[in-house]
């Protein structure tokens, strides 16, 4: 196959994956707009797609500023979480005994609504950022480690006794072997995660931020709702699930690089 | 120095209560290479992991005895019927992985590593994946990792069981020439008489229910090229060895 073909097909090949949703998308915002042209709704219960373009253009230096806050938040939570969510991970396969003593404990904090706990993390952490990273962290940190101590435990037995034979150091059995071979469930676990630390940053400052000259997406919401601007809502939660987007994105490239040489989930 | 391997009614009952091997004898020379085969569920695997003191046996010992009446500790490798490879890693890197794990400095261990795959026939593909091999290549590598620490004892699972008969055949030549030339004690386990015969300074027969040592050949050959297989004298030892089997076989049913 020549050059100019082979690049022909990759990009009929994205094209093939942009396409579709696309096309969905458009066809999803002109029913909408539609509905409401015909209906008429009071703009307070449903604003049209174009009153929601209008609004994110008018409060574009907004959006962008609350984008920024909630997702370096987002983030910054996200890398504790994926560092809690590995080490301890780690930790629980490495040793049967924390395993039995740990993980179901694990399972039932996973299930205490966030929300329900969210003002504690205001008594523990004030007012600010570090409610909303905190709360970030808690709501992300489990998927990876469910991910890593999966991925961890269905290691090889055949490698495992290789590396039993040629006399490894735990240590070394856990960076060359157990860590590696994980790795694949855990940026599956990482990716689900990258979602969910978005919405743990917007809860925590439902709860904990405070506005200041420049204000996160969780505070834009709950003020915009005070005012009545429905429509600023709307455009602040279609910015929140685009911050969410793209760290799942980031996520997603940075594993496929790492694992599109040897695996098969990357091909 | 390793002298001879003594395998003294080495005795392995699984906690299940399978007696898996009931009092194999067996004298091995420093040096030699030994191949055993038989039926499947014998013991042949159960006999090899006792040897490389991957597992204990039950009743019995394995002495290894060096020079003056001393014991010694033989540095072993495995090979297995997989081939093991971290999906992960070069093919130079996984073949240098023993002597990663065990401190070698990297010069060293590139070097080393490098070396042992040219020998092995894989020198082109040292910085391809293993997913990138076929099973034959992935067999050499594997081969090549067993013998980068160059070992005194090499125990071999069914190391070519899953490649097809023609790679087999080239895999069974590399493995004498290796052997002729790096001077380990050699222990491998197969399914095929054909190979058995082949490669075996002694082909050691064993029977099933309760896993045991039923028959020994030393074939003699003037010379083992891959022309040998076809020839009169090597279908009589394959024969004898068939024919040793199956009376282990009978024996068992009546
Ligand atoms: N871990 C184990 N626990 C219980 N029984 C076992 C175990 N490993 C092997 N056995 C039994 O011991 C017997 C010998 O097994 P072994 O694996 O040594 O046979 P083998 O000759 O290597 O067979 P194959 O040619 O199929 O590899 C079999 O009956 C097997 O079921
Ligand atoms: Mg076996």
């Amino acid at each position: 196959m020549n050059e100019r073909s082979r690049r022909g097909s990759t990009v009929r090949g994205s094209a093939d994956a942009i396409i579709p949703p696309l096309t969905v998308v458009v066809v999803l915002l002109l029913v909408w707009q539609g509905a409401v042209s015909l209906f008429a709704p009071s703009e307070f219960l449903v604003p049209a797609p174009l009153a929601v373009a209008r609004a994110m253009g008018e409060s574009r230096n907004a959006l962008l500023a609350a984008a920024w806050m909630t997702g370096s938040s987002a983030a910054i939570g996200f890398l504790i979480a994926a560092f809690i969510g590995v080490t301890l991970g780690s930790m629980l396969a490495a040793s049967r005994f924390l395993m039995r003593g740990l993980y179901p404990i694990a399972t039932l904090l996973q299930m205490v609504p966030l929300v329900a706990i969210a003002p504690l993390l205001v008594v523990w952490c004030g007012y600010g950022v570090r409610t909303t990273i905190a709360s970030a962290v808690i709501v992300s940190v489990f998927p990876v480690l469910a991910a890593t101590l999966d991925g961890m435990r269905s290691t090889d037995p055949g490698l495992v006794e290789l590396f039993a034979i040629n006399r490894a150091s735990r240590v070394q059995r856990w960076w060359k072997l157990e860590l590696p071979w994980a790795i694949p469930s855990i940026v599956t676990g990482l990716r689900i995660s990258a979602g969910l630390s978005v919405i743990g940053a917007i809860v925590g400052e439902f709860v904990g931020a405070f506005a200041g000259d420049q204000s996160p997406v969780g505070i834009l919401i709950v003020s915009a709702i005070r005012e009545n601007r429905t429509d600023l809502v709307f455009a602040a939660v279609s910015v929140a699930a685009m911050v969410g987007f793209a760290l799942f994105g980031m996520v997603s490239l940075v594993g496929w690089m790492l694992l599109r040489r040897w695996h098969a989930s990357a091909a | 120095m390793l002298q001879r391997i003594e395998l003294s009614h080495l005795g392995r009952v699984y906690e299940d209560g399978c007696v898996a091997l009931a009092g194999a004898s067996l004298e091995l020379r420093a040096g030699s290479i030994t191949v055993l085969v038989g039926p499947s569920g014998c013991g042949k695997t159960t006999l090899l992991r006792l040897i490389g003191g991957l597992d204990a046996p039950t009743s019995g010992r394995v002495l290894f005895h060096g020079a003056e009446g001393l014991l010694v500790q033989p540095r072993t490798a495995f090979a297995f019927q997989e081939p093991r490879l971290l999906p992960w890693r070069t093919v130079l890197a996984n073949v240098a992985l023993p002597l990663e794990l065990a401190g070698v400095p990297v010069a060293e261990r590139a070097e080393r590593a490098t070396a042992m795959l040219k020998r092995v026939g894989l020198g082109n593909a040292a910085r391809k994946l293993p997913g990138q091999l076929s099973g034959g290549m992935r067999m050499r590598a594997s081969i090549a990792r067993a013998l980068v620490t160059a070992p005194q004892l090499l125990l071999l699972d069914e190391p070519f069981g899953a490649v097809d008969e023609i790679a087999r055949h080239a895999l069974d030549d590399l493995l004498r020439s290796l052997w002729s030339e790096l001077g380990m004690t050699v222990v491998m386990v197969t399914h095929s008489i054909v190979e058995a015969t082949y490669v075996g300074e002694r082909v050691v027969v064993m029977a099933p229910a309760p896993g045991r040592i039923v028959a020994e050949f030393s074939p003699q050959f003037m010379d083992r090229s891959s022309a040998l297989r076809a020839t009169p004298e090597f279908a009589a030892v394959t024969a004898e060895v068939l024919r040793a089997l199956g009376e282990a076989m009978v024996e068992e049913h009546s």
